[in-house]
């Protein structure tokens, strides 16, 4: 039994004590909130996870729709996991240290990768196997909106609002982190060559 | 360069992902239900209780403003009374009032009722006005009774529409009707036609008999229901009493504009 109401009206319809309606929101995006933590912090997704959901449930009184659920939601996950990285010493610099490699990323911008032409494609599985390991060597601004814009499908704006950073900035960010996966699968696919 | 990669998302989708335990499914979902359990359900009109509730402490606060500020107002409401002033009756009605007492305070001696017996001859005979309407005399069962008249008046009766008036107002919910009234009023002319020449002496100003007295003025009355007072004494052809209480109901109420047809009265020498 699905039920087709928007997030929005199930978060509402739980704000006025629809249980069932929570569980319907919950099922819709439990796996994906879990995969966006789980990449940027395996050891504590489970607590973040948690920690998530248990805010969404505490603000639920006061919960109006003044954006997007899953911008709202993708806030929340955010906020929590720059909190850990805060607990756990690793402080915002590193998310501004980042603009460097992303000038690098610029200026050495390379083609296609190998793999993405027709006769070096490189094997859907194989990329699967390896995709996350590329993801887990991104730097973690880049790592975060590439995880958003793959689990939330949320547009640009949304990613940019979600994350306290502006349009451009958010933008730039997923552009680098999109080659730099592309040059990681490239070279992976180099190794194996 | 665009920002959507599909090979680059099919590849993320086809991974191996983790995925939240049962017992963390199991855990959120318990606390999301007892959140709710816990709290009340939020009806479609959940704002009305809440509203209704304000709406009667905003209304209830009003009220009480209102009668705190009449209340004092009636031990202040005084006309200067003659010494022969006309043995009139001292009717309850708050307006004239009593000449001594402008400056009593209130509200302690509105709070006691009887006393009045002990009053001296001269405090009643300078009772106040010539308000119509059913005043006992000034005697210390007049006394008592207006005193009542006056608490129950303050303490209950709001302002009353002009509609509601009778042709002869009673200023409190329990004035006595018109012909005792009038009865009343000619025995406090007699009382005071009778009072010896020490009874003209003038009391002190703030005697403890006259702030009771005043105290028993009702609350500060409506001004429509006053101008009917002032017009009935004119008919009776009391033209003093009537413009000793349009003066005081115009210190009372001074943004009430006097009516054309009692302008005259206030021009000593004026008839109606």
């Amino acid at each position: 039994m699905s039920d087709h109401r928007t997030d929005e009206s199930l978060m509402l319809a739980y704000r006025d004590g629809d249980a069932a309606a929570f569980a319907a929101l919950y099922g819709r995006w439990r796996g994906r909130l879990y995969r966006y933590l789980a990449h940027q912090a395996r050891d504590s997704a489970d607590e973040l996870f948690q920690d998530v959901w248990l805010r969404v449930v505490n603000a639920r009184a006061h919960y109006e729709v003044a954006a997007k659920f899953s911008t709202w939601l993708f806030r929340i996950a955010h906020n929590r996991l720059v909190d850990h990285y805060r607990e756990r010493g690793r402080s915002t610099v590193k998310f501004a240290d980042t603009r460097e490699a992303e000038v690098d990323d610029a200026a050495a911008d390379p083609p296609a990768p190998a793999w993405e032409t027709p006769p070096a494609m490189l094997d859907r599985r194989q990329a699967a196997e390896r995709i996350l390991d590329c993801l887990e060597a991104l730097p973690p601004p880049q790592r975060e909106v590439f995880l958003m814009a793959e689990e939330s499908g949320m547009s640009l704006e949304e990613i940019a609002n979600a994350s306290g950073v502006g349009r451009e900035t958010a933008k730039s960010r997923l552009r680098y982190a999109l080659a730099r996966l592309r040059r990681c699968l490239g070279d992976l696919r180099e190794q194996e060559g | 360069m665009d920002e959507h990669d599909p090979r680059l998302s099919a590849a993320y989708r086809a991974a191996e992902h983790p995925e939240p335990p049962p017992a963390l499914d199991a855990a959120i979902l318990d606390a999301a239900r007892r959140a709710v359990a816990a709290a009340p359900r939020r009806r479609r009109f959940a704002w009305a209780a809440p509203m209704a509730t304000t709406a009667v402490l905003v209304l209830g606060i009003a009220l009480l403003f209102s009668l705190q500020r009449e209340a004092p107002e009636t031990l202040r409401e005084v006309a200067p009374l003659p010494p022969q002033a006309g043995g009139q009756a001292a009717p309850p009605s708050p307006p004239a009032a009593v000449a001594d007492v402008v400056e009593q305070p209130e509200p302690a001696e509105r709070a006691k009722p009887s006393a009045t017996a002990e009053r001296p001859q001269a405090e009643r005979r300078e009772v106040a006005e010539p308000a119509p309407a059913a005043a006992p005399a000034p005697t210390a069962q007049a006394v008592a009774s207006r005193e009542a008249s006056a608490r129950a008046g303050a303490a209950i009766e709001p302002r009353p529409f002009p509609a509601e008036t009778a042709s002869v107002p009673q200023p409190t919910m329990a004035s006595p009707p018109p012909a005792a009234a009038k009865a009343a009023a000619d025995q406090a002319e007699r009382l005071e036609a009778a009072a010896p020449a020490t009874a003209r002496s003038p009391a002190p100003a703030v005697s403890p008999g006259m702030a009771r007295l005043k105290a028993a003025s009702p609350a500060a009355e409506a001004p429509e229901p006053w101008l009917q007072r002032i017009r009935q004494l004119l008919r009776e052809g009391r033209l003093e009493e009537a413009r000793k209480s349009l003066q005081a109901l115009r210190e009372r109420h001074p943004d009430f504009p006097v009516p054309e047809d009692l302008r005259g009265v206030l021009v000593p020498g004026g008839t109606q």
